[in-house]
């Protein structure tokens, strides 16, 4: 077994026990079934708004779902021997993304449809929510890993990056009637992250530890 | 291998604890950091392993080749600390077999050598302090590195945990490979020379 693969297995293990997945998905759909009972249920206004509103409750729930994704390894000590290993902290952190994004996306796919359909939106915003996720992820990976250590780590994990999904949120509710424009910056807006993030969130690692 | 420490002076949260110590470890030779609390041993540790800032000169050496320190870190240091490194959520099974697949090397034979087969299905945070000391040592056994930076490795352990351990120093020593031991006063390594550290 590859040592990529190991980290892998581990980390997909580790996902699917710490349940931050189940907390993603579940603020997704509650925070999404209540919004209507609050800005009132005419359709036409529920179209409108619908999208909009359905992006910035993913923004939360994917942070919070994000949430705690270090702090296992920071204390335990897991992280210095991933330092003191052949794997490059960053490459360990890429990987740890990666198998979050896995495991937040797969029930926002189930949840997600049937909020847009309910609201009568478009389902392109599903096409717009696969594209978008990493970039959500990864960003509030690299602010999940300054925070962890801390208490109140998620009020600040929300603070500190909603403003850092800014373009997901310009252009996600765009999804379905603003032609290709949205869907490839939001590409770009993903790709961007999957390049940057794992360096940021291992030097942010690594600054706890020193 | 062999390792040098010429006058290193290390801080913890940005004060310094400990300054002055050199000393020279040649292949298959062990050193016994001892010194009160807060003396600064485990920094010490820490420091050698590239995880804290230091002053003064830390390098390793083959032969009359100077290592560079990123090959070190990863390719032949290990550092066993108290807290273990591994994660509470997994058993001990899947740690062994994630370590064995991320290091390379045999994990089964590494359990039983530990002691540790009826444990395998426990998750590693249910395990008692001296069961998880033993957990610890799993990575000396699965890889084979040539420095090794033990962390007060008897605290926790049985008799036979001790011995384990001690075994497992006089067979890494035997093959050349240099053992930097944190330790409490009341215990000791045959053959191993002691370097005392005082807080600056």
């Amino acid at each position: 077994m590859s040592p990529r693969m190991a980290l892998f297995l581990r980390e997909a293990a580790l996902r699917a026990r710490q349940g931050g997945w189940a907390v993603g998905a579940g603020l997704f759909l509650i925070l999404g079934g209540l919004a209507p009972l609050a800005i009132g249920n005419e359709r036409e206004l529920l179209a409108e708004a619908g999208p909009g509103l359905l992006w910035l409750i993913l923004g939360v729930s994917v942070f919070l779902g994000v949430e705690g994704l270090f702090e296992d390894d920071l204390t335990s000590g897991a992280f210095e021997q991933f330092i003191l290993s052949r794997s490059s902290l960053a490459e360990v952190m890429l990987v740890k993304l990666g198998v979050a994004w896995v495991f937040l996306l797969i029930p926002l796919l189930v949840a997600a449809p049937i909020l847009l359909l309910a609201y009568e939106a478009s389902l392109a915003g599903i096409l717009a929510l696969i594209l978008a996720s990493p970039g959500l992820v990864f960003t509030a990976g690299v602010v999940s890993a300054l925070s962890s250590g801390q208490r109140r780590g998620a009020p600040l994990l929300v603070f500190c990056a909603m403003p850092l999904i800014i373009p997901a949120l310009v252009f996600g509710p765009q999804a379905g009637t603003g032609g290709l424009v949205p869907f490839l910056i939001l590409a770009a807006y993903s790709l961007q992250a999957i390049a940057i993030c794992p360096f940021l969130s291992a030097a942010a690692i690594r600054l706890q530890l020193t | 291998m062999a390792l040098s420490l010429k006058d290193v002076e290390v801080s913890r949260a940005g004060r310094p604890v400990l300054a002055g110590v050199s000393m020279h470890m040649a292949p298959g030779s062990a050193v016994m950091v001892r010194g009160t609390n807060g003396s600064g041993k485990t920094s010490l540790l820490r420091a050698v392993a590239g995880l804290a800032r230091h002053e003064g000169e830390i390098y390793f050496t083959r032969g009359v080749q100077v290592l560079d320190p990123a090959f070190m870190r990863s390719e032949e240091i290990h550092l066993v600390t108290p807290d273990g490194g591994h994660n509470p959520r997994l058993t001990v099974e899947e740690t062994a077999q994630f370590e064995s697949g991320f290091y390379g090397g045999d994990a089964e034979d590494a359990l039983l050598q530990l002691g540790l087969v009826p444990q395998a299905e426990e998750r590693v945070g249910a395990l008692s302090t001296g069961q998880r000391r033993r957990l610890s040592l799993l990575r000396l056994l699965i890889d084979k590195r040539a420095l090794w930076l033990l962390d007060e490795p008897f605290s926790g352990l049985d008799e036979e945990g001790r011995s384990i351990v001690r075994t497992l120093i006089e067979a890494h020593r035997s093959r050349g490979g240099v053992v930097l031991i944190a330790l409490h006063d009341e215990e000791d390594i045959p053959g191993a020379r002691t370097l005392r550290v005082e807080a600056a």
